[in-house]
């Protein structure tokens, strides 16, 4: 069986795209499976979590479909590979990408968007499989995010549009804005939708490289996103 | 009742921005659509860039010699093309230069040494000119630490697609930056600190002349630069006009080719494209060098 691609993207920076990657890749690998790690961004900010060297040359041949992938393993992570981000993978012109990610000897591919460069995102939204919308309780937030899932809603697999989730991230319902947001977002963009709450142990661990927490808010909030994921 | 307020308030906000989320979307499609991203510039390191496909020219030794000293002087003005995969397209004499630049001094004599007519050049003028250029740590930055800018044709595959890299080559090299007039005075000032002159009749072993580093730099006649010079010496700075045409010869080249490939590009028929792009090619870098002496 070949493996499923999760894009995470959300064309706005800040949003939590990455927290949320390695959240889901420490859930994988912590269900014995195989993960590689994406890492599209210029500023490696997925590579520089997983205390990786940030290069992205070898992931601009891939992305311009020159070269095989080889992802590095990660030292620190047992049974998690990354294909490293850097400033090189800004020039590259992606080509089936699709194609080449299913080659991957792993069980799941997490793709981890950068902000803006919708080049990039485009490229990623036709590789997944399933797609994850980062965002924050907040109108800049939506509004990038809602240019993610309009592209998304027009990528069919098998006749039915690209399986699409917002997730609201790091909510704090002491905020108003956060207390009301997936009330009035629900329906309003036409995908499921998850929250994420605040989650200080969870920032704080990615922040010295090291694996998120197995207990705490983050990870209970994870697992339907898992659920929803794996269905 | 804070709550009752707030959200009335707060769905006006995100609502809105499901709006203007969903027109922008509109837009990238259609950029996507319309404009494939053609080329990028961005600093790469020297090391990373392969040689030509078919090298079908080599660098020539005086203007190799020429464009480093400028570049010593200058830094790197005008960005090389590569393509996707960081081989050279245009730029040979840049890049050879550069990489001359950050050789070690003693190896500096026997690179020179492999290039097209160095021979012919006098042995005491390179051990003279090769020996004035700064060592690679004082060169310009990024040179310094061994990285240039370059212009990235992202759409370009020049191994699987040598038409279409020639092609670009010949482009590339009659595009021109555009120096504004300010710009040009202050290349003059940059390259007089250097200790450019204006030595009387032809210049000796080891002199640095301004007006043949100023034509291959800007690519424009010994009559613009002596009335740019006369300017910059009167004290008019401000109304000197640059017309910033290539050459003639060029412009012609360029209109040919693009008709060529237009017309058998609607004929369906390729084959002969490459042959003559080379030919083409070829003697638009003969006329550049010839220009530039």
């Amino acid at each position: 069986m070949s493996c499923s691609i999760v894009t995470i993207a959300g064309r706005k920076g800040g949003v939590g795209k990455t927290t949320l990657t390695l959240a889901l890749a420490a859930h994988y690998i912590r269900a014995k499976k195989r993960v590689c790690v994406v890492d599209l961004d210029p500023q490696g900010s997925a590579t520089m979590g997983l205390g990786m060297p940030i290069n992205g040359a070898h992931l601009a041949e891939v992305l311009s479909g020159d070269i095989a992938p080889q992802p590095m393993e990660v030292a620190r992570w047992d049974r998690l590979t990354l294909l490293s981000g850097g400033a090189e993978v800004e020039t590259a012109e992606p080509r089936n990408l699709r194609k080449t990610l299913s080659s991957l000897p792993v069980d799941v591919v997490l793709v981890d968007c950068p902000p803006g460069f919708p080049h990039l995102d485009l490229a990623a939204l036709g590789a997944a499989d399933s797609v994850l919308v980062a965002a924050e309780a907040h109108a800049f937030a939506i509004a990038g995010a809602t240019r993610i899932i309009t592209a998304a809603a027009g990528i069919k697999r098998a006749g039915e549009p690209l399986r699409t989730a917002l997730v609201l991230n790091r909510v704090d319902e002491r905020r108003a804005l956060d207390r009301h947001a997936p009330q009035i977002l629900n329906g309003a963009l036409g995908v499921q939708l998850f929250t994420i709450h605040q989650d200080t142990a969870l920032a704080a661990a990615l922040n010295s490289s090291e694996m998120p927490p197995t207990t705490g808010r983050a990870a209970k909030d994870l697992k339907a996103v898992v659920k929803w994921l794996n269905r | 009742m804070t709550s009752s307020k707030a959200q009335p308030k707060a769905a006006s906000g995100l609502l809105g921005a499901i709006q203007t989320g969903t027109s922008h979307a509109a837009t990238d499609a259609q950029l996507a659509k319309d404009k494939p991203r053609e080329k990028v510039v961005d600093l790469v390191s020297l090391e990373l860039i392969k040689d030509r496909v078919a090298d079908t020219r080599k660098a020539k030794a005086d203007h190799v010699l020429g464009v480093a000293e400028s570049i010593a002087a200058l830094g790197l003005l005008q960005p090389p093309a590569v393509d996707r995969k960081h081989r050279l397209i245009a730029g040979l004499h840049r890049i050879t230069a550069c990489r001359l630049l950050l050789a070690e001094p003693a190896e500096r004599i026997a690179m020179f040494a492999q290039l097209e007519g160095a021979a012919r050049i006098p042995t005491d003028e390179v051990e003279a000119r090769l020996g004035a250029l700064p060592s690679a740590r004082d060169l310009p930055e990024p040179l310094a630490h061994g990285r240039v800018p370059v212009a990235i044709l992202i759409g370009i595959d020049a191994e699987n697609d040598k038409a279409a890299a020639l092609a670009a080559e010949v482009a590339e090299n009659v595009t021109r930056k555009k120096y504004t007039t300010p710009e040009i005075y202050s290349l003059v000032g940059q390259l007089r600190g250097h200790g450019y002159t204006e030595p009387k009749g032809r210049p000796r072993a080891g002199e640095k002349a301004l007006r043949p580093a100023l034509r291959l730099i800007l690519g424009m006649s010994e009559k613009t630069i002596r009335n740019i010079l006369e300017r910059e010496k009167g004290g008019k700075l401000p109304p000197f006009q640059t017309k910033e045409a290539p050459p003639k010869a060029e412009v012609s080249l360029l209109n040919a080719i693009s008709s060529y490939r237009k017309a058998t590009e609607k004929q369906g028929t390729t084959k002969p494209t490459e042959a003559l792009l080379t030919t083409l090619s070829e003697l638009l870098d003969e006329l550049r060098t010839l220009a530039s002496r």
